[in-house]
């Protein structure tokens, strides 16, 4: 493709040339005198005008003509038209979540992340979309400095609900650029990854699967697969559901409450490969576990105290099954014991426990004698059992002193509230007090809860590195098969970004995630900007190629012999 | 002036070569090989009754005591030819040079005494004999003719000479483009036992062909037209057949007897001189 910087003197060029070019098709036989015409005899016998003198005339006119185009073209200025600087309409979706920043790699990440922004964003017209706790536009313009200073103010949070206000925010943003790329900068295997978003149905036919994410079902207490399928092909769950999927489709599966479910997903005619399966993981929500033990029914109170706790779950056991063996076993499985105005009947090391009203027995503390206890005084209310409430207006009337372990609460008969690490004992019945014990009571399990069992909680790490086995009682895993594996926080519920035109995908690239084969109209990611090609003129090779032809012309036809 | 002053004084060295004895009626420089009026001695002979007394050596007689009588070599002038080819094909620098050779010529003869006759070939001018050095500069004036008219080498020769010509040196300067009688101008004068010398004169910037293309060529001499196409062939041809009637000339020179001589138009005349001289047909 060429282009001309002077369009007016390629005009004037064309007119010479028209002028030349009547000039020659009228140009006559040249006359020459000559002494003597006779000695011409022998090239007169050739025929003037013949075929060979008419091809050579026709010749001789078309190389003129052409050198003449090629002056006139020259004058023109011709050029082959450069390339500009090739800068890109980019919306970047940050992930803001605390994965970004957690844990020991929470520097690098964000180091890591940032380099990326500037990487991506170079030469570019770009947005920032902050996705946290709320979608946030962090900055809209080509200052790479000032988006990652608002990157940087931007808190972090977790990335669970609002993806789709962030996704209105990139659209928003995206309005007015010319073919935007979505690209999400959040991390995969402590790395960051640019993830390009595009719309399924314009350049992502093959797409299959597009994402599989699982979400916590909040109404009935399981999980979902949401399967995000686009295609006509089949898509099978192994064992629990099959059956064709086209756009949306959302299966449940119920949790056991131990172990996990594995389901295989396989499509045909889609964007895995044909050997490839994708794996998903569910496991049921880390929750300790409460066993209660009582002689005869337990305290209902107490039960549906334990209850009301979401992330208790409260089991109630008989008295005759307070057995040592039973005890034992039911420590090594429960996070917590409840003994009910009983006791185990012999000291179980290692046990966490909590003892409402424990008779003497085989505890790891010594219980005095019944006596009055009209009120309680000197109450520790910063201790973390305490939280929330004020013991100090309940009235137990009746109560045991709790010899051992620190102190919370104390009556006339002693310390009646103690705490020491595995066991926390309350010397009193709750049900038989007075005033405020009913309404504190299970606030004070909470609290106990959350004071004896804190292990249960500590092994559950907020945040699980992509790739990262979860362990059981952890979060739900999706791996691919081999070494990919992605997790539900990248895809996560929010991961299927809807406009209202168009379904917004995770694209995975092929090469690096091995879900998608590689598609010929798939662009790769938008890279750094690329320099402009500065144009190059052509003027000097048009003018040399006239030259040459005018050359020619003259050595075939017009040079003196 | 077609001379300058030092190409005269550069002529008044040089002599015509009379390759055979040739009768002249004029008493010029020229020895004959047989006695008569001169002033050269040749040899003594016995006296015989009728020989004038004033021819007897008396000096001799004194000697010997026998009559002997004193013959010299007769002096007779040489019959010298100049066909100048004036014609229309002759302009420029080959008419220039042809009348430089001619008028080296005739000075050489009239300065010997001989008898000069100049005969055009073509132009406006009639053919003239000059005998004398006093006719030196009407000759000079004479061979500086104005180029014109067609080639006509026997026609011009018949006419000038007469039918009892007796003979000479007949030079002939032209281009020799006359496509009907220039051998047979050669052969004409060799028939009347003329020493005949043939100088081509070549005028190769007129000779030589047009640029390639299309052309109309134009006869300077019968204003005759023709139009080709020029090609690298066509020059070739040219060429070739240039040199083949030159080549046909030479060889017809030779056959008869005749001296040959190719020159160029703007070579330097002492260079024609010189030539000539290596000829034979001019010395000092």
């Amino acid at each position: 493709m060429i282009e001309f910087v002077d369009p007016a003197g390629f005009a004037l060029g064309l007119a010479a040339a028209g002028v030349l070019a009547a000039h020659l098709i009228r140009r006559r036989a040249r006359r020459h005198v000559v002494p003597f015409l006779p000695l011409w005899m022998a090239t007169l016998a050739q025929r003037p005008g013949g075929f060979g003198a008419r091809v050579a005339r026709w010749l001789d006119l078309a190389l003129v003509l052409l050198a003449c185009a090629l002056v006139a073209l020259a004058a023109g200025g011709p050029r082959v038209p450069g390339a500009p600087d090739r800068t890109r309409d980019l919306v970047l979706v940050l992930d803001g979540d605390v994965t970004l920043r957690a844990g020991k790699r929470r520097a690098n990440l964000t180091k890591i992340a940032e380099a990326e922004i500037r990487r991506r964003v170079r030469g570019a017209r770009f947005a920032v979309i902050g996705v946290a706790d709320e979608g946030a536009t962090l900055w809209t313009g080509d200052d790479v400095a000032g988006a990652l200073a608002a990157a940087r103010a931007h808190e972090p949070g977790w990335t669970d609900a609002p993806r789709d206000e962030a996704i209105e925010l990139a659209r928003a943003a995206a309005e007015g650029m010319r073919d935007p790329d979505l690209v999400l900068v959040t991390h995969r295997r402590g790395r960051v990854e640019g993830m390009r978003l595009r719309t399924v149905f314009e350049q992502v036919r093959n797409a299959g699967v597009a994402a599989l994410a699982v979400v916590a079902d909040p109404e009935g207490g399981g999980s979902v697969a949401q399967l995000l399928v686009r295609g006509d092909g089949m898509v099978s769950v192994e064992g629990k559901w099959t059956g064709e999927v086209r756009g949306t489709q959302d299966v449940s599966v119920p949790l056991p409450d131990a172990g996990e479910v594995t389901l295989v997903v396989t499509s045909e005619g889609d964007g895995f490969p044909p050997d490839d399966t994708a794996y998903l993981t569910l496991s049921a929500p880390p929750r300790p576990k409460v066993l209660v033990l009582a002689e005869g029914e337990p305290s209902p109170f107490l039960v549906a105290a334990l209850q009301a706790l979401e992330s208790t779950e409260a089991i109630q056991g008989p008295l005759d099954r307070t057995t040592p063996d039973h005890a034992r076993e039911a420590a090594g499985r429960y996070d917590l014991l409840v003994f009910d105005r009983c006791g185990p009947p012999e000291r179980i090391p290692g046990v966490r426990a909590l003892y409402v009203a424990p008779p003497p027995g085989a505890l790891p503390f010594r219980v005095g004698d019944e006596g009055d206890a009209a009120a309680l005084f000197d109450v520790r209310k910063d201790h973390p059992l305490l939280l929330g409430f004020d013991f100090s207006r309940v009235a137990p009337l009746r109560a045991r002193a709790i010899l051992g372990g620190e102190a919370v609460a104390t009556a006339a008969v002693g310390p009646v509230v103690a705490a020491a690490p595995g066991w926390v004992a309350l010397g009193f019945d709750p049900d038989r007090s007075l005033l405020a014990a009913s309404p504190a009571y299970p606030l004070f399990l909470r609290n106990a809860v959350e004071f004896l069992a804190p292990a249960a909680h500590a092994e559950r790490p907020e945040f699980y590195a992509i790739g990262e086995p979860a362990p059981q009682q952890g979060l739900a895993t999706i791996a691919d098969l081999g070494t990919i594996r992605v997790g539900p926080r990248l895809l996560g519920p929010p991961g299927f970004w809807r406009f209202p035109d168009a379904t917004l995908a995770v694209d995975f690239l092929a090469k690096d995630l091995d879900l998608l084969p590689p598609d010929e109209r798939s662009d790769p990611l938008p890279g750094v900007g690329e320099p402009g090609v500065p144009a190059r003129p052509l003027a000097p090779h048009f003018a040399a190629a006239a030259i040459v032809l005018l050359l020619l012309a003259w050595w075939a036809f017009w040079r003196s012999p | 002036m077609i001379f300058s002053a030092h190409e005269i004084a550069q002529l008044r060295h040089l002599e015509l070569l009379a390759a055979k004895v040739v009768r002249g009626q004029l008493s010029g420089e020229r020895a004959m090989r047989k006695p008569g009026p001169g002033s050269g001695f040749r040899e003594h002979r016995a006296y015989a009754p009728g020989d004038a007394l004033r021819t007897v050596d008396w000096h001799a007689y004194a000697r010997m005591d026998t009559l002997v009588v004193k013959e010299f070599d007769a002096e007779e002038a040489l019959d010298l030819v100049l066909l100048q080819d004036c014609s229309a094909s002759m302009q420029g620098e080959a008419a220039r040079c042809a009348a430089k050779v001619c008028a080296a010529l005739g000075a050489i003869a009239l300065r010997q005494l001989d008898r000069v006759l100049w005969i055009p070939v073509g132009g406006a001018r009639a053919a003239e004999a000059f005998s004398g050095r006093a006719r030196l500069t009407d000759l000079l004036g004479k061979v500086d003719a104005e180029a014109s008219g067609p080639t006509d080498l026997l026609g011009a020769a018949r006419a000038a000479l007469p039918r009892a010509a007796r003979g000479g040196v007949a030079f002939l300067v032209s281009d020799f483009f006359d496509p009907l009688s220039a051998t047979a101008a050669l052969t004409f004068l060799l028939g009347r036992r003329y020493r005949v010398h043939a100088i081509l004169v070549e005028d190769r910037e007129a000779l030589k062909p047009p640029p390639f293309g299309r052309v109309r060529l134009v006869d300077r001499e019968t204003g005759a037209t023709r139009t080709l196409d020029l090609t690298e062939q066509a020059v070739t041809d040219y060429r070739r057949a240039r040199e083949a009637r030159i080549d046909g000339l030479r060889h017809f020179c030779r056959r008869g007897g005749a001296g040959f001589l190719r020159v160029r138009a703007d070579q330097p005349f002492f260079e024609i001189v010189r030539a000539a001289i290596a000829r034979g047909w001019l010395g000092r």
